[in-house]
């Protein structure tokens, strides 16, 4: 024989067999499927308080309360903040809730044209400082728990630097600190986001904001989808028949491509800065990053730190989080490295009881 | 074509096109042209025309052999008859003709009290021909690395010490992970990165551009453009950050910030809300 392809006449039957079956299977669940059944966010929680597009929800209690100091959870502006609660057995959110941790979340609603102008110093010394201020006062304390995730912790590492009296703690996860990590001996999938920005020049991103008002959430859905080649080739067709004849499976697979599906557009002010001063001039972790004229000095964060990264991170590489410890100005830093990737870490299977758990654990000893 | 061929046909087809129009003006409808002079005339341009498409026939006819004749002088470029008829040209949408013609177009004077309508059409119409350009050669890029991943997918299921691949679904993941490898590579290469910056940065130009043209019609049509939207948009958001920063005392009082609007009072769960000690542990000297 020539090649190393030995399909005997038996396998190959079997092989198509198989397909088949399942094939067969898969259609009976696709039809019995309704676009209404695939829900995503499904935990209650209510609105508690708006500006602008930006939304504070307050989740129901699920559990007696076990840690007095209420939580705001903090996505960014890339994505949505849907995917910690994306379905009933992998939810963070339900996990921090049985604990007992009392949580409110920010949606910063879906930026049009009109939202070009929002800085940064828009979103943290603005809407999220409105919010912390609004739960310290519906809660009747001075500082509160915050949890960022990705961009979004990006942006409590800067409120913590500026307003350190109002962070108790300061929990993030995947979140990016230093845009220019050492990538030697990383896999070839991690940090292509880096290595892009930094391709462009200056005057490419000015352009690129200047011609489309904002960063277009459908420019950002490629790029991250070019981040696994192959993967988004064959999505909705091995992927998918690799699932189709599993229900569980099937409804995971299409909740997850609800969430992508939602992406926002990144209002276009913001995104110059986060795209120029962070991915291209790295100024947080030099100390150089400003927001509206003060410099974002990392060392007066006091506040206890959890620093969770996810160790198979390709968007924001272990190293990029990991930065942080050097720069703050508290002893009570804690890494937390966990298995998976940048979404896996929160809404994988194995993941479920590892993350809520070690979240409430650190947060009980504080 | 000579000059003088093209000048007899241009004062028949002129000539034809004068009448008919006079015709309508008269309301005498369009002149009978059998059996007339006129009909004549018309048979007699057709003539002519067929004889000019069968002069350039055998002209082109005559080039191929002087062209390809060993030895012989070419009287034409091959290059750029070769250019002509590969594949990869047609493949991009700017010909360096076109691309040539543009320039000339777009390169001209400006001249004060004359509308630049058509300047900005044709900047338009060149930027997109740029654009179109970079995706393709962006689009090349990418098909290396492809090309890559059949070589080395060619390779590996010959090679014989390597394991066997006993199913169909072996060799398709066998495949797609030698792709999955050649373009995570190819999105490291300096070319990879320089043509996707350009298209980026070609598709933004284009697009910018584009607005260009679209507020000429507004601002003749007295409709508000995207540009003084924006202006007013930017005035509304820095008259919203200067309001926050009044109501905050400019960072110096926080207690006067915005007052946020209260949907509910929930007392806090559990043993009450007491005020968190906000002393801090192992802070660093």
């Amino acid at each position: 024989m020539n090649s190393r392809i030995q399909i005997d006449s038996q396998q190959a039957l079997a092989e198509y067999t198989d397909f088949n079956r399942k094939m067969l299977r898969g259609k009976d669940l696709l039809d019995k499927i309704k676009g209404s059944d695939v829900e995503i966010a499904t935990t209650p929680k209510r609105e508690v308080f708006r500006q602008d597009k930006m939304v504070l929800y307050h989740y129901e209690p699920l559990a007696k309360r076990t840690v007095e100091v209420p939580m705001l959870v903090v996505f960014g502006l890339v994505g949505r903040y849907t995917f910690i609660d994306l379905q009933e057995d992998r939810s963070l959110m339900r996990n921090l809730l049985k604990q007992g941790i009392d949580i409110y979340v920010v949606d910063w609603g879906t930026p049009t044209r009109g939202d070009r102008w929002l800085k940064l110093e828009d979103y943290i010394e603005g809407y999220l400082n409105e919010c912390v201020e609004f739960i310290c006062k519906e809660n009747g304390v001075d500082a509160i728990t915050l949890l960022g995730i990705c961009e979004g912790g990006t942006f409590c590492v800067c409120y913590s630097a500026i307003r350190p009296e109002r962070v108790r703690n300061l929990i993030l996860t995947i979140t990016p600190v230093d845009f220019h990590p050492d990538t030697e001996g990383a896999p070839l999938h991690h940090g292509l986001l880096n290595t892009w920005t930094q391709s462009m020049t200056s005057e490419d991103v000015d352009l690129l904001i200047d011609a489309n008002g904002n960063l277009p959430g459908d420019l950002m859905s490629f790029l991250f989808s070019m981040m696994a080649p192959v993967n988004n080739l064959t999505k909705y067709n091995l992927g998918l028949y690799d699932v189709m004849d599993d229900e569980s499976k099937l409804m995971n697979f299409l909740r997850m491509e609800k969430w992508l599906a939602d992406r926002p557009h990144h209002a276009g002010e913001a995104a110059r800065q986060w795209l120029k001063d962070l991915y291209q001039e790295n100024r947080l972790v030099k100390g150089e990053f400003e927001l509206s004229g003060r410099r974002v000095d990392l060392n007066k964060i006091r506040a206890p730190v959890l620093n969770v990264f996810a160790q198979d991170d390709h968007i924001v590489p272990p190293k990029s989080a990991q930065a942080l410890e050097a720069k703050v100005g508290t002893r009570d830093y804690t890494a937390l490295p966990l298995p998976g990737g940048h979404i896996g870490v929160f809404v994988s299977g194995k993941s479920q009881g590892i993350l809520g758990k070690a979240l409430v654990d650190w947060l009980k000893k504080r | 074509m000579s000059g003088v061929e093209q000048k007899d046909w241009a004062a028949f087809w002129f000539e034809k096109q004068k009448n008919m129009l006079q015709s309508w003006i008269e309301g005498k409808g369009i002149a009978p042209l059998v059996g007339s002079s006129a009909a004549e005339t018309a048979q007699d341009g057709m003539r002519q025309i067929n004889d000019l498409i069968k002069r350039s026939m055998e002209g082109w006819a005559a080039l191929v052999p002087s062209a390809s004749a060993p030895g012989a002088q070419p009287s034409i470029d091959i290059a750029g008859l070769t250019k002509l008829f590969d594949p990869v040209e047609w493949s991009s949408a700017m010909s360096g003709g076109v691309d040539f013609s543009l320039e000339k177009l777009t390169e001209g004077p400006t001249y004060a009290t004359i509308s630049d309508l058509d300047r900005k059409i044709v900047n338009a119409q060149k930027l997109w021909l740029q654009r179109a350009a970079e995706i393709e050669s962006y689009r090349q890029v990418v098909q290396t690395a492809w090309n890559r991943a059949f070589e080395r997918f060619g390779k590996s299921i010959n090679d014989k010490t390597a394991p066997p691949l006993k199913s169909a679904r072996a060799v398709l993941d066998l495949w797609l992970s030698t792709v999955n490898e050649a373009l995570l590579e190819m999105h490291h290469l300096p070319e990879f990165l320089e043509a996707q910056r350009r298209m980026t940065r070609t598709a933004a130009e284009y697009r910018l551009q584009e607005r260009e043209l679209v507020e000429s019609f507004c601002e003749a049509n007295h409709i508000p453009t995207r540009t003084e939207m924006d202006e007013m948009q930017r005035t509304v958001q820095e008259l919203k950050r200067e309001l926050r920063a009044l109501r905050r005392g400019d960072g110096k009082d926080q207690k006067q910030a915005l007052t946020p609007r209260p949907v509910s009072k929930r007392k806090a769960s559990g043993s009450g809300a007491p005020k968190t000690d906000t002393s801090r542990r192992g802070v660093k000297p």
